[in-house]
């Protein structure tokens, strides 16, 4: 079986078969979710060497999931990210997902099933989107940013709440003379303040896990585990991909109730 | 000299407060450390008073009583209770920026946001569910001027159960040609606050003293007189008292109206503006420009008034808190003594010129523009605020039309230093003043 | 179904039924607020129609003169009378439901006046006090409308109108008792289309076409293939399309506590006290809205109550960006129905439709932790 995440940047796909992950890819998003979900899939065939008509169910989940054409059911990426992450570490209650547009905060009970949830995705403020503004603004890559954030000791404040705003903080505060990595420092602050207000909306639970584009940068993960209190546990897989695997396994889930 | 008064409170600071009276000890002990440099005067001892005042309610066990900030306290004097005022908690820590922490919590929790619900009422959300801040016995409010605060109180009430009484204030069609509140709406509100003395009776289980009340309504009326004579010599030019001199009176009866306190305090600052007008000294050394204010002050921009004047020389006359109607009554009779309470309810703060059409916040602005020579009029409104905001347009192109002055609106939150920062503020009414007044 | 086809009709402003009743050279009368007893109006034979915005897709007026931070609904309504949308209306009747609203009225009155205007100052607790107030304040508007159309509203007359009203209010009720079942014979959307219908239309030909309903509705095979049944509450909702939006995905409607549902109709005017009075007292005490600040203890316990008759599944929140009164209220409800174990959705929602994908979002994910029926 398979699950197919198609997202507002990139498109995942998973095959899974006997309780592990045969192949998965990432695919940049084009303008026809169709497409993007049509690119995903086909990688991850081609990985194991697979054709369509050989998954037996597919799940669809994530922004464009209605449209994606040869999945047999959708569901939200909101459940789909907490069975995914739950199947790999099943102590996990809480799901920090922190996407390239949208952020989300999953509440799971003990068999990964959705409880609750919070989401942003009405603005850019606690998104990947707002570190992609600032890379530029600051002539970084993206990549740069959170290891550089780490190396300071005095973070500059990004009061703005809008990203719009915050850019134009930022440079004055370039134009005024502070140092790179305080500011650097100062926007990982704030987008984990951001997230963190929708932790607080959904209750805080160990054990919690940081998924999505953002959980591979260090500089947000550090700040967020310190505001919690809390270490973050580390999934073992690219966390990009756990949509696509909650997907698989709810496809595998149904698989077995109707006996197949 | 100096230092006793100073030493009297310092001592007090030391002793111990109740515990949830944590934050209200900080804010005593943070306004002690502002007056100290300064010579004593009455009414930075009211101030300090109230602090202590409320403490001591609670250590003694006299009934404190919650109510907003655009009701007088006169009934509650009367009726040996301690009222708070709430907005102490937004206006009174905004200076101190101690307020955001509070809007932050109450953001956590789910409860409003910046430009939905106005931050004068929303920290008490946040500070109720840190135990930081003390939970009166009683809590009272109007249905007025706004949904911001019936509806934050209707929170509060229900969090932390405290009993409430509502009073609800009449929207009164528009008339121009009535001097007094016709005879159903007086009754109405006056049968509201017989309700609601029937309701403290029963809460406190004191019976209403009638010559008390008469008393506290003769006291209340005598400061009312020191209020309208000093609003006429705010005509003067220059102006006799400087901007954060102008609304004091506001405070005064606010948290003191109807005891002998408030007579006295109101002929201070009466006496003093007399005495500058007779002198012809400014408040505002070699004023230039008169402006007209009606919204609340840029609360957490303490030092915002005092730049205006060093650096415009322009003088803040009025603000929409400090400049309302003032009348004073007959109070010879106990009937004659309900109508100057409910006159005063439905005229006060905020009530008079915001519970009712446009036209009452319109021409409010306009009397004063005309009769206190203003040479513009600058309203600094809270993004969350619909009843001002929804109508500052009307009321800009009505003074533009009638008075031909000019007038900045600009959107700011006056609680919370992050949402639009203070240098921005000054840097669009610096902008006004060069650009356009001057 | 003829019946649910013509409410459909009958929904939308302009629509047949008031251009018939225009020809007629007789009077229609816009109102803003399910606490304004439309009852008055109808009693001078002036057609009462609540006013709406649909239509209204962008507000750089009302944004210039009310503030982008202010309710959606209210913006709508200025930029539609300033580009002379509310034509068909011979006049208009506003109270101070909430600040916006009140705010509304002010700059209509200075910005696009109607022939007629009339502001009701309705009380926001209730008591013997404020009854009283509010009945002299019907009785003003009652001898206003007298006055400004020439006609005579006499005690029958308003008998009459309330004998009417009460009837498609206790038809309603009938309507919605239907909606208790497993297989409820109309959906959310259906039903909004009633309710709208009938603050739209003239309110003889409604109840003839609610009686029809019923009788429709019982031949009718009921829904079935449901994930979970809803209740919807929160701010002013007159798009049925944001109610399909939530039953396409499994959510059917089957109670709320809305402006345009049960707190228009659920509860009757007494027919034998006087008039005034009997709508005074009704009004005022009817399943509120949160700007009646003593209400909230009865607007849980009618929450609740409906929960359990309607066998609810759980409760969809929606509140309008910007208004005070319903995140205070749904703040508190909330917590409440939390504490009881019922799963709950707080939505935001602009007047215009707009945001879907995320709003499916949530709401599917949201049906998801439903239990599977």
């Amino acid at each position: 079986m398979a699950g197919c995440d198609v997202g507002s940047l990139t498109g995942k796909a998973v095959l899974f078969e006997d309780g592990s992950i045969l192949s998965y890819s990432i695919v940049l998003t084009t303008i026809k979710p169709e497409k993007t979900a049509h690119n995903a899939m086909n990688e991850a065939l081609k990985k194991c060497d697979l054709s369509l008509g050989d998954i037996k169910y597919i799940v669809g989940t994530g922004y464009g999931r209605v449209k994606i054409p040869f999945a047999n059911m959708n569901i939200s990426e909101l459940s789909c990210h907490g069975k995914g992450a739950h199947s790999l570490i099943p102590t996990i209650r809480t799901v920090i997902d922190v996407g390239g547009q949208d952020c989300k905060v999953i509440k799971i009970d003990e068999e990964g099933k959705l409880l609750d949830f919070a989401m942003n995705d009405k603005c850019a403020a606690g998104t990947g989107r707002f570190l992609e503004v600032m890379a530029k603004a600051l002539e970084l890559r993206l990549d740069e940013l959170g290891p550089l954030s780490l190396q300071s000791r005095n973070p500059v404040a990004i009061t703005s709440q809008c990203s719009v705003f915050a850019e134009t903080e930022v440079v004055s505060r370039i134009a005024e003379g502070a140092e790179v990595v305080d500011i650097v420092a100062g926007i990982h602050e704030a987008i984990a303040a951001r997230i963190m207000s929708l932790v607080y909306r959904v209750g805080l639970e160990k054990d919690i896990t940081i998924t999505g584009g953002v959980a591979k940068n260090i500089g947000v993960v550090t700040c967020l585990e310190k505001r919690m209190g809390v270490e973050a546990k580390k999934l073992p897989i690219d966390p990009q991909i756990v949509g696509a695997l909650g997907a698989a396994l709810i496809a595998e889930m149904k698989l077995q109730s109707k006996g197949v | 000299m100096g230092e006793e008064w100073y030493k009297k409170y310092e001592e007090i600071g030391m002793e111990e407060w109740p515990s949830d009276f944590s934050t209200w000890k900080t804010m005593f002990l943070g306004f002690l450390a502002v007056a100290k440099p300064n010579p004593p005067d009455p009414f930075t001892e009211m101030l300090l008073d109230m602090f202590v005042d409320v403490a001591r309610a609670r250590m003694e066990g006299t009934r404190i009583i919650m109510h907003p900030f655009n009701y007088g306290p006169e009934i509650f004097y009367a009726m040996n209770l301690q009222p708070l005022m709430q907005e102490v908690f937004s206006v009174g820590l905004a200076p101190f920026h101690m307020n955001e922490p509070y809007i932050d919590i109450t953001n956590q929790i789910g409860f409003g946001d910046n430009p939905t619900i106005c931050n004068a009422q929303r920290p008490l959300i946040g500070a109720c569910t840190s135990g930081e801040v003390p939970n009166p016995d009683l809590l009272f409010y109007l249905s007025a001027p706004c949904n911001s605060l019936a509806t934050t109180y209707q929170v509060y009430q229900s969090m932390a159960g405290i009993p409430t009484f509502n009073v609800d204030i009449p929207y009164w069609d528009y008339d121009p040609t009535l001097e007094f509140y016709d005879e159903k709406t007086m009754g109405y509100v006056i049968s509201q606050l017989k309700d609601l003395i029937s309701w403290l009776e029963k809460e406190t289980k004191q019976k209403f003293d009638v010559e008390r009340f008469k008393q506290t309504m003769i006291w209340l009326n005598q400061a009312r007189e020191n209020v309208m004579e000093h609003n006429d010599l705010l005509k003067a030019v220059p102006s006799p008292v400087n901007s954060l001199e102008s609304w004091r009176n506001y405070l005064i009866m606010v948290l003191r109206g109807g005891t002998p306190d408030a007579v006295k305090l109101t002929k201070w600052t009466r006496d003093y503006a007399a005495a500058n007008v007779k002198k012809g000294i400014g408040g505002v050394p070699d004023e230039k420009i008169r402006i007209a204010w009606p919204y609340t002050h840029v609360f957490f921009d303490q030092d915002l008034f005092p730049w205006l004047e060093e650096n415009f020389h322009a003088v803040t006359i009025m603000d929409m808190l400090g400049y309302y109607y003032v009348r004073s009554h007959d109070t010879s009779t106990i009937d004659k003594c309900f109508e100057s309470l409910a006159i005063g309810t439905l005229d006060f703060s905020m009530i008079g010129t915001c519970r009712g059409p446009a036209e009452y916040y319109i021409d409010y602005l306009l009397r004063f523009v005309k009769d206190y020579k203003v040479d513009c009029v600058i309203m600094p409104i809270q993004f969350a605020c619909k009843h001002v905001y929804a109508i500052a347009r009307l009321a800009s192109e009505a003074v533009r039309q009638e008075i031909g002055i000019p007038v900045l609106i600009t959107g700011c939150d006056p609680y919370d230093s992050r949402e639009v920062p203070s240098e921005t503020i000054r840097g669009r009414i610096a902008e006004f003043l060069t650009q356009i007044v001057m | 179904m003829y019946a649910l086809r013509k409410f459909a009709e009958g929904a939308p402003l302009p629509n047949p039924w008031i251009d018939g009743w225009k020809r007629e050279r007789k009077k229609v009368v816009g109102y803003f607020c399910s606490y304004i007893p439309d009852e008055i109006i109808y009693a001078a034979d002036i057609l009462p129609v609540r006013i709406r915005a649909r239509g209204c897709i962008d507000t750089p007026m009302g944004d210039a003169y009310m503030s982008a931070t202010t309710c959606s609904f209210t913006r709508c309504c200025l930029e539609l009378a300033t580009r002379k949308q509310y034509d068909l209306l011979d006049g208009v009747v506003a109270c101070n439901s909430c600040d916006q609203v009140r705010r509304l009225y002010d700059n209509l009155r200075f910005k696009a006046p109607f022939p007629y205007q009339h502001f009701l100052s309705i009380p926001s607790c209730v008591s013997d006090v404020t009854i009283d107030w509010f009945k002299h304040e019907l009785s003003k508007f009652k001898k206003n409308l007298e006055e400004s159309f020439g006609v005579k509203i006499t005690d029958e007359n308003l008998r009459r109108a309330i004998r009417v009203y009460n009837e498609s209010r206790t038809l309603l009720r009938k309507l919605y008792e239907l909606r208790k079942r497993d297989d409820p014979p109309i959906t959310g959307t259906e039903a909004m289309n009633v309710v709208l219908a009938g603050v739209t239309i003239p309110r003889e030909q409604f109840n003839e076409l609610l009686a029809r309903l019923l009788t429709e509705a019982n031949e009718r095979e009921g829904v079935s293939n449901y994930r979970a049944r809803i209740m919807l509450v929160g701010s002013l909702l007159d798009d049925p399309n944001y109610v399909k939006v939530i039953e396409d995905l499994g959510g059917l409607v089957v109670t709320d506590s809305l402006c345009f549902g049960t707190r228009y109709f659920w509860d009757l005017v007494d027919e034998t006290a006087n008039p005034l009075e009997a709508l005074a007292e009704r009004y005022l005490s009817k399943v509120s809205c949160p700007r009646m600040t003593d209400g909230h203890p009865a607007r849980t316990k009618f929450v609740r109550d409906q929960i359990k008759e309607f066998n609810v599944d759980g409760v969809i929140f929606q509140r309008m960006k910007f208004c005070p009164f319903w995140w205070g209220e749904i703040f508190m409800l909330h917590r409440e129905l939390k504490e009881q174990g019922v799963p709950c959705l707080e939505l935001e929602r602009e007047y215009v439709l707009s945001g879907v994908g995320a709003m499916k979002t949530r709401v599917q994910a949201f049906m998801e932790t439903l239990k599977t029926r």
